[in-house]
C-alpha cells in the first residue's frame, strides 16, 4: 500500500438477504481506509473484515472498475455515485472524505430497480427497454464503407455526446419520481442523430417509452436530478430530443 | 431478407384521431404535453386577468366600463370561461395523476434523504398547485358569486349597461388587511409554481436551446414575479391608500 492518510469511517449500509427478505440499514466501523482507496476498494477492505468474523460480505455490483461499465452502483450520503461531478463510486476516492465521517451507503430506490441482495439491484428493465428499440435494423450484406455516409460534425458530437451513457441507472436512483428519461432519451436522442438511426427514431421513441412505462418508473418533472448525478454528464437537452421525437411520431404515425 | 427487426414495431396505425389522443394522453410523455399546453392556456387568460386588472390605477370609469363592457360580449366571456374549465381539470388532474405514478415509482424511501440538487420549487409543484387552486375557488366565491363581502357590491349603470360597480368592489375588499394580504401570499406562491412551469413546459414539448434555455430560465423568473408584481400591486395600493373611493 502506498503512502498516504489512514482513517476511520462510520458506515450505515443498507443490508437485505434476499429480493423478499426484509432489510436495514446497519452499522459498520471501516478501520485502515487509505485516502488513495476508491470506494468499492474501501468496501473491499470492509468485507476482507466481515469474512473474518463470519458475517456476510456486502454485496455490491461491480466490474469495471474504471467508470465505463455502469455496474456500481450505490447512493452515497444521499446522492448516486456520491456526487463528485462526473464520477462513479469506483472511480470516487475516500481522500473526499474526512476521518470519522458517517457514511450511509443505499441501493438505488425504484420499483423498476427491485433489490437482489444489499446494495444489488435488478436492473434488467434497463435491457427490456432496450430490446424494445434501442437499436438500428440493418440489413446484411456486403458491409458498406464507413466513410461512405457522411454525417455533419454537429450531429456526430450530439449523437457522441448521448452515447456516453453507460445504462448505470443513476438517474433513476436520484429522481424524485424515479422516473429513467434520462436514459431512455440518451438512447433516443444518440440513435436519431446518425443518419442509420434516424430511419426508426419516431418508432424507437413509441416502443421505449410504452416499454418505461410498463417497467413502473416515474413520469419527467423537469427537476434535472439526473443530470446533476449522471456520471458522464449528460444534458437534459436529450430529454427535449425525446420528447421532440415522440411528440412528432404520435401525432403522424 | 423477411425477418426484419423492425416488423415488431407498430408499421402503421388507423386508430382514429380523437382514440389516438386520448392514448397519448395516457402515456407518461403525453400527460405532460397535455399540462404544458393546459399551462400555456392558462398563462394566456393570467395574463389578461392582469392586464384587466391594472385598469383600476385609471380610476373607477375606466375600470368599471371595461368591466361593464366584457360582460356585455357574453360570447368573449363564456369563451373563455369554457377553455379554463377544461384547461383547469385536465391539468389538476395529470398533475394528480403522474404524481400518484411517481409515488408508487419509489416504494421504499430512502434513509438518507435524497441531496441531488433541484429548484426547491420544482419539487412543491403539487403542493404549489393546489394551494393557488384552493386560492382560485376562494377568489371565485369572493369576486365572481360574492358568498361574502356582498355588502360591497353595489348594482350601477354605466355607458348604459347595467353592471356592478366592480372598482368599489375591490377596493373595499382590500381595505381588510388579512384578505389583501390572502392575495399577496397566493400570488407569491403562484410566481413560484410558474417559474418552474415555463421552463418546464419548453422542455416538455422538446424546445430546447443551447444559447437560449438558460435564458428561458431566467425569463421565467422576471415573467412569474413580473405579473405576481402586478397583480400584487393593487391589494397593496388600496392597502397604503393610493388607490382609494373617489
Ligand atoms: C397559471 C398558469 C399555469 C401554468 C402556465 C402552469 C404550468 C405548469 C406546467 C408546465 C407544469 C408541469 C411541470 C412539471 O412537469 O412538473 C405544471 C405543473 C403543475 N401545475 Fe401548473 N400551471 C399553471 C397554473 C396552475 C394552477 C392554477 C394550478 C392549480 C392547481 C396548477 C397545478 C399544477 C400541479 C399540481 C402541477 C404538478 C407538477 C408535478 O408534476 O409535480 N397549475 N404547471
Ligand atoms: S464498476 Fe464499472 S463503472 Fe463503476
Amino acid at each position: 500500500m502506498t503512502t498516504g492518510k489512514t482513517m476511520t469511517l462510520k458506515l450505515h449500509v443498507w443490508r437485505q438477504a434476499g429480493p423478499n427478505a426484509p432489510g436495514k440499514m446497519t452499522d459498520y466501523v471501516a478501520n485502515n481506509v487509505n485516502e488513495h482507496m476508491s470506494f468499492l476498494e474501501m468496501l473491499d477492505v470492509v468485507n476482507e473484515e466481515l469474512t473474518k468474523t463470519g458475517e456476510e460480505p456486502i454485496a455490491f455490483d461491480h466490474d469495471c472498475r474504471e467508470g465505463i461499465c455502469g455496474a456500481c452502483s450505490m447512493v452515497i450520503n444521499g446522492i448516486p455515485h456520491g456526487g463528485h461531478k462526473g464520477v462513479t463510486a469506483c472511480q470516487l476516492h475516500m481522500r473526499h472524505f474526512q476521518d470519522g465521517q458517517d457514511i450511509y451507503i443505499e441501493p438505488w430506490r425504484a420499483k423498476a430497480f427491485p433489490v437482489i441482495r444489499d446494495l444489488v439491484t435488478n436492473r434488467s428493465a434497463f435491457d427490456r427497454i432496450i430490446a424494445s428499440g434501442g437499436y438500428v435494423s440493418v440489413n446484411t450484406g456486403g458491409a458498406p464503407d464507413a466513410n461512405a455516409l457522411p454525417i455533419p460534425k454537429k450531429d456526430a458530437d450530439q449523437a457522441f455526446d448521448a452515447a456516453a451513457c453507460i445504462g448505470c441507472g443513476a438517474c433513476v436512483a436520484a429522481c424524485k419520481n424515479a422516473s429513467a428519461m434520462l436514459f431512455v432519451a440518451a438512447k433516443v436522442s444518440h440513435l436519431s442523430h446518425t443518419p442509420q438511426g434516424k430511419v426508426e427514431a419516431g418508432d424507437r421513441a413509441r416502443t421505449m417509452i410504452a416499454q418505461m412505462d410498463a417497467e413502473g418508473f416515474g413520469t419527467c418533472s423537469n427537476y434535472s436530478q439526473c443530470e446533476a448525478v449522471c456520471p458522464k454528464e449528460i444534458s437534459v437537452k436529450v430529454i427535449a430530443d425525446l420528447n421532440r421525437e415522440y411528440i412528432k411520431s404520435s401525432l403522424l404515425k | 431478407m423477411s425477418s426484419n427487426a423492425s416488423d415488431a414495431r407498430p408499421v402503421q396505425d388507423t386508430t382514429p384521431l380523437l382514440m389516438q389522443t386520448w392514448q397519448l394522453m395516457n402515456t407518461s410523455i403525453g400527460a405532460k404535453v397535455v399540462m404544458a399546453v393546459t399551462g400555456v392556456g392558462i398563462w394566456f387568460w393570467f395574463l389578461t386577468h392582469m392586464a384587466g386588472n391594472l385598469m383600476i390605477y385609471a380610476g373607477p370609469e375606466v375600470m368599471n366600463s371595461y368591466a361593464a363592457k366584457l360582460h356585455a360580449t357574453p360570447a368573449l366571456l363564456w369563451v373563455a370561461r369554457i377553455a379554463l374549465l377544461i384547461a383547469f381539470p385536465l391539468h389538476i388532474g395529470s398533475a394528480i395523476r403522474t404524481n400518484l405514478h411517481a409515488k408508487a415509482a419509489r416504494p421504499v424511501a430512502y434513509a438518507y434523504e435524497n441531496r441531488s440538487q433541484a429548484n426547491p420549487g420544482s419539487k412543491t409543484m403539487l403542493i404549489s398547485g393546489l394551494l393557488v387552486a384552493t386560492f382560485i375557488l376562494y377568489h371565485l366565491a369572493h369576486f365572481t358569486w360574492h358568498w361574502f363581502g356582498a355588502d360591497n357590491v353595489r348594482t350601477i349603470t354605466i355607458d348604459g349597461l347595467q353592471g356592478i360597480d366592480t372598482y368599489r368592489m375591490v377596493v373595499l375588499g382590500f381595505q381588510q388587511p388579512v384578505i389583501a394580504l390572502i392575495y399577496i401570499a397566493a400570488q407569491i406562491l403562484l410566481a413560484q409554481h410558474l417559474v418552474h412551469g415555463l421552463y418546464s413546459m419548453c422542455q416538455h414539448v422538446g424546445l430546447w436551446g443551447a444559447s437560449w434555455t438558460p435564458a428561458v430560465k431566467r425569463a421565467a423568473y422576471v415573467l412569474a414575479y413580473g405579473v405576481a408584481a402586478g397583480f400584487i400591486s393593487i391589494p397593496l395600493s388600496v392597502m397604503f391608500g393610493l388607490v382609494k373611493l373617489p
